[in-house]
């Protein structure tokens, strides 16, 4: 059994690993709640969140404002400003019209949206297959507590990581569109009944989820220090399990999963001979058995409106 | 009757001039040739009624010529080994596309593990054969066997599970199958099973070159056939299932369950009989592939493989018999043909999915309602 | 509408004869012989053009180019060369369709093929039942030469078991380390890598602490560095393409893993520099071959290129690519488009005077003139180990400061 400092790096690690999954498994379950989709292109989203993140600053530096806080957080707004945007537009052309027919219309028409958004990136950015730089523009260095390296940027995305879910958490609960969303999310007959405007609900759910991805993508950017054109593929699959595992519908149980999710991965990696190689099985047989015995989630399903 | 030959023709010309067309102006004048005969087929109203009516009235020899076509092909590609083996392939995803489109489409079971059940098979007539010497037509027999144990073990407790959950749980067995194929050092890793013994039928090896009416033809042709008899089979088996009194429970409880209950119909029972049956299939598909191409390896059966898969029947049409085969034979070709693309040919791919999805999701042959006479 | 039965049967025959005709028809008409002086020859090069390995890929492609472009201007060849570019994304079905798509082309004589060695492994058996004669120019695994008996399939670039003699030698007997700990991606070729570095560290008298295999593509590495950070390793070996080698590497540094960097030839490219920015300073690599400028023609291949004004550049393998073509195009003027001879021809190649230097080929086809260079990522830029700072004593490897600490 290795050294207790050990496994607490490694119970970190999974834990900001976590923190990433949990934000893109939000929009998952967002969207599942309001339009009982899964929308499969989400993890291709948050790629397009980190590069046009990625653009951002790039712009930004070519023209003199280049580090610090002020560039992050105008990269910040404007790459939820983009990727929200983008993601109402797929919404309106693939998800919504298609989300009366069969849930496997929807997968493959999402599943072919996030090919045609990954292989835009590739074509369209310049030397798109290589993995680019992100500019590392949080506060570098760390500390050491009780053997574990925790440095200042894992604090900042933890802090950011949390206000983005809080953010969220406000608007569903706090607002008149989130209380809209969870409307439609109950039953989208009576809400239309009630006054609450479907289209622009639905756009509103599919800019926050996209908004939040855009989030996570930039976090991503930060704390690897790298993007490449591939990193949404498996994301689409993992948050889809990890709103699966917590739930589908419920916002709490999707943070749930994908802290979840992060910590299996890290653990399989981390505690079992050749676990390296095997932690995406482990993390997927754990899913299975989850769907087989307990299908509604940890946190139960579709109750957007209360935990 | 003759328009219907004529048609046909036609149709096999203009597809031997598509496949094998290499200078830009074949290509050019084959291109214009389909889009115009796709648009009178579509806007000029007399002649559509006059071929539909043609076809429904001499049914038989629309099929003897569509059989003909299709036996005549491999002479027409004989001077091109590769397209002959596109056209297997393109067989092959008739099987399995029958296989999957009676789960998905027959039965609503949602299955997005079609890469690994045919990895199922492929991989145990590469074990079989490889590394207990048996001969592989045998292999090809068990290969589809094992993909339905599988299957069956597996889902048992799941199958009560709805269509969202069902996808999730077949996606996350392909990427576990995926992981394990690659890591296992018995499956061979990452370089998989190689040198796997071609099918051997009463001592005919099928690489030697058969020779039809005169024209030698590639080795691939053998391959050809086999595979042309093994998706007639198919075809013609999952038609009569669909006929059948199981094919209408099967409808039924892809409907509506609460009725197909109370008409007596278990849902479980079904449901496993339905997933069973496909598999069969699928893993059928996946054990030619694997005497047909000699070697088994990860990467061909991926997740990537298991959307080709239901590409081919959504746009073929869910539920449609006849969908599936169109689906097949575009779908396979097609990205072949358009190599010229380079990187843009996933893009195009990708976006002719969505184009088609949204508005023409019946599929381009759409299931018939079912006729009671 | 109704015909008499006979006359419909006699017309359906006729139809269905006309139109095989024609199918057949147009389908040799493009196969019809050239009516040029000189007789065309094809050639086929395949390589991963697109994805991950990308530029690899098309640099080998242009080498590939331009050494027949040198040809078919040259007045004294006996035919005139065509080329057939294929992609094989670095993916073995890819590979094995596109293998199947050249070597069932009559025209295509002989192939210049892939660089990825997953894909150069899958298509041995492929160009073998053609009979078509391939020349490796990128690929590394040992078992692509010297796991079989074929006559095809020769090789021009070395394998990794000398690239991993000379690594663990320069990593314990010349630096110092004694103490590794290897990650690698669990594709044919990171396991290679990962086997003979350990068989050749272990002869050399170092240690290894652990070995962990992950995903290619894999994004986050922490789980796998904290656990060989626990062990306290002197070296952290990665065996794999430069993509998850940057990744391996900026992950390091975060987690505050205090040892030395060292990779294998997939980590060898500028992307690695670029990505990793400030991480890739002092990373160890090591390739086969010399950097271009320093090759017995080297000077004369990168003229060549830069006149011939490519987009992209020749990149670490391009004068494999480039020798290999030559050497094919020799074995043709020699011996004529026969794929059976060439292939006799190549495989007995001795003494070849080539710009990467002398070529001799072993009895499995694989090129037996090895030389590894080493390099060390210096101010953004792969610079050759003998020139660098840090050899000359005016910088020191993070490694050896962590060793000192």
């Amino acid at each position: 059994m290795p050294p207790l400092e050990l496994l607490l790096q490694q119970a970190f690690n999974g834990l900001m690993l976590g923190v990433m999954y949990a934000l893109i498994a939000v929009g998952f379950t967002l969207f599942f709640g309001v339009l009982d989709v899964i929308h499969f292109s989400h993890g291709d989203i948050f790629m397009l969140g980190a590069f046009a993140g990625l653009s951002v600053l790039a712009g930004l530096h070519a023209a003199g404002i280049g580090g610090g806080a002020v560039a992050l957080a105008l990269a910040f707004l404007a790459s939820i400003l983009i990727t929200g945007l983008v993601g109402v537009a797929a919404e309106r052309v693939c998800v919504k019209p298609l989300a009366r027919s069969s849930p496997l219309m929807t997968l493959l028409a999402t599943l072919s949206l996030g090919l045609v958004i990954r292989e835009s990136v590739l074509i369209f950015y310049p030397r798109g297959a290589d993995p680019k730089r992100f500019p590392q523009l949080l506060p570098q260095g760390g500390f050491e507590l009780g053997g574990v390296a925790v440095r200042y940027e894992n604090l900042a995305i933890l802090a950011i990581g949390f206000c983005a879910m809080v953010a969220v958490d406000l608007i569903i609960n706090r607002t008149r569109m989130g209380a809209a969303i969870r409307a439609v999310a109950q039953d989208p007959e009576a809400a239309q009944m009630m006054g609450v405007n479907l289209d622009r609900t639905v756009d509103a759910t599919f800019f926050i989820g996209s908004g939040l991805a855009a989030v996570a993508g930039l976090l991503s950017g930060l704390y690897y220090g790298e993007v490449h054109f591939i990193m949404g593929i498996t994301g689409g699959v993992i948050g889809f399990s990890a709103a699966a595992i917590g739930g589908l519908g419920n916002v709490y149980g999707a943070i749930v999963g994908g802290l979840l999710f992060g910590m299996l991965q890290t653990t399989s990696a981390a505690l079992i001979p050749r676990g390296s190689e095997f932690r995406d099985v482990v993390a997927f047989a754990v899913v299975m058995l989850f769907l087989i015995f307990r299908p509604s989630g940890i946190l139960g399903e579709k109750s957007v409106e209360r935990v | 009757m003759l328009l219907v030959l004529l048609t046909e023709s036609a149709l096999f010309v203009l597809i031997a001039a598509a496949v094998l067309a290499e200078r830009p102006v074949a290509l050019a004048a084959t291109g214009a040739a389909i889009l115009a005969g796709l648009a009178a087929t579509r806007f000029v109203t007399p002649l559509r009624t006059a071929l539909g009516r043609a076809f429904e009235r001499h049914h038989a020899t629309a099929l003897v010529g569509g059989a003909a076509g299709a036996l005549a092909l491999p002479l027409a590609l004989s001077a091109s080994p590769y397209w002959t083996f596109v056209a297997t392939l393109a067989l092959l995803y008739v099987t399995i596309g029958q296989g999957l489109n009676f789960q998905i489409g027959t039965a609503g079971v949602l299955n997005l593990a079609g890469a690994a059940f045919a990895g199922l098979g492929g991989y145990t007539v590469g074990l079989l054969t490889v590394s207990a010497g048996w001969p592989s037509w045998l292999a090809v027999l068990v290969g589809p066997l094992v993909a339905v144990t599988v299957g069956a073990v597996l889902f048992v407790p799941i199958l009560k599970t709805r269509g969202h959950y069902l996808a999730l749980v077949t996606i996350a067995f392909v990427f576990i199958f995926n992981i394990l194929m690659n890591n296992l050092e018995f499956t061979g890793g990452p370089q998989g099973i190689k040198n796997i013994p071609t099918l051997q039928l009463a001592g005919y090896p099928f690489t030697t070159k058969p020779t039809v009416f005169g024209i030698g033809l590639p080795a691939h042709a053998n391959f050809y056939y086999a595979a042309l008899l093994m998706a007639a089979l198919t075809t013609w088996i999952i038609r009569r299932l669909y006929d059948s009194w199981l094919g209408l429970a099967l409808n039924t409880l892809r409907d509506d369950e609460i009725a197909a209950k109370c008409c007596g119909i278990s849902i479980t029972r079904g449901k496993l009989v339905a997933f069973s049956i496909g598999n069969f299939f699928i893993g059928l598909g996946g054990a030619f592939y694997a005497v047909m191409v000699g070697f088994v390896s990860p990467p061909d059966f991926d997740f990537g493989y298991s959307l080709v898969m239901l590409s081919v029947i959504i746009i073929g049409g869910v539920d449609s018999i006849p969908g599936v085969i169109l689906g097949a034979c575009l779908l396979v070709p097609l990205p072949e043909r358009f190599r010229f693309l380079h990187e843009y040919r996933l893009l195009l791919y990708g976006v002719v999915i969505v184009v088609m999805l949204l508005y023409r999701p019946q599929g381009l042959w759409p299931a018939k309602v079912r006729r009671y006479r | 509408m109704s015909h008499p039965e006979s006359s419909s049967h006699l017309s359906r025959r006729e139809i269905l004869r006309g139109g095989a005709a024609v199918g057949v028809a147009l389908a040799l008409g493009p196969a019809a012989p050239a009516l040029a002086q000189k007789k065309t020859v094809k050639l086929a090069f395949i390589g991963p053009l697109t994805g991950g390995t990308a530029s690899n890929g098309l640099g080998g492609r242009n080498s590939f180019l331009l050494a027949v472009q040198e040809r078919n201007a040259d007045p004294k060849s006996k035919y005139q060369y065509e080329t057939e570019v294929l992609d094989d994304e670095c993916k073995p079905t890819v590979a094995v369709q596109a293998a199947l798509k050249a070597s069932s082309d009559p025209q295509v004589v002989a192939g210049v093929t892939h660089y990825c060695s997953v894909t150069a492994i899958a298509t041995v058996d492929t160009y073998h039942k053609a009979g078509m004669p391939a020349m490796v120019w990128g690929a590394v695994l040992p078992e692509i030469t010297y796991s079989h008996d074929y006559i095809e399939i020769t090789r021009v670039n070395g394998t990794m078991i000398n690239q991993n003699n000379v690594a663990a030698d320069f990593a314990v007997k010349t630096l110092g380390f004694k103490t590794f700990a290897l990650i690698h991606d669990t594709t044919d070729y990171g396991r290679a890598h990962a086997k003979w570095f350990t068989e050749f560290v272990q002869k050399a008298g170092g240690k290894i602490l652990s070995t962990q295999g992950t995903a290619k593509d894999q994004k986050d590495y922490a789980a796998e560095l904290t656990r060989a950070k626990g062990d306290k390793p002197e070296v952290i070996w990665y065996g794999g393409l430069t993509p998850d080698g940057v990744r391996v590497k900026v992950q390091m540094d975060k987690l505050g893993v205090r040892a030395q960097f060292q990779g294998t030839s997939g980590i060898k490219s500028d992307t690695y520099n670029e990505t990793a920015g400030p991480s890739a300073e002092g990373t160890l690599a090591f390739v086969e071959g010399a950097p271009t400028e320093k090759l017995p023609g080297g000077k004369k291949f990168l003229d060549a290129y830069a006149k011939a004004a490519f987009k992209e550049p020749s990149e670490a393998y391009g004068p494999f690519a480039y020798v290999a073509a030559n050497l094919v195009i020799d074995a043709i003027e020699a011996v004529g488009p026969d794929r059976a001879k060439v292939a006799q021809r190549l495989k007995r190649t001795k003494n070849a005077n080539t710009i990467i230097g002398p070529v001799e080929f072993d009895d499995h086809g694989q090129n037996t003139v090895s030389l590894i260079s080493k390099y060390v990522s210096q101010d953004g830029k792969w610079v050759l180990w003998e020139d660098s700072e840090y050899a000359s004593g005016k910088r020191t490897l993070p490694g050896l400061k962590y060793k000192k600490l």
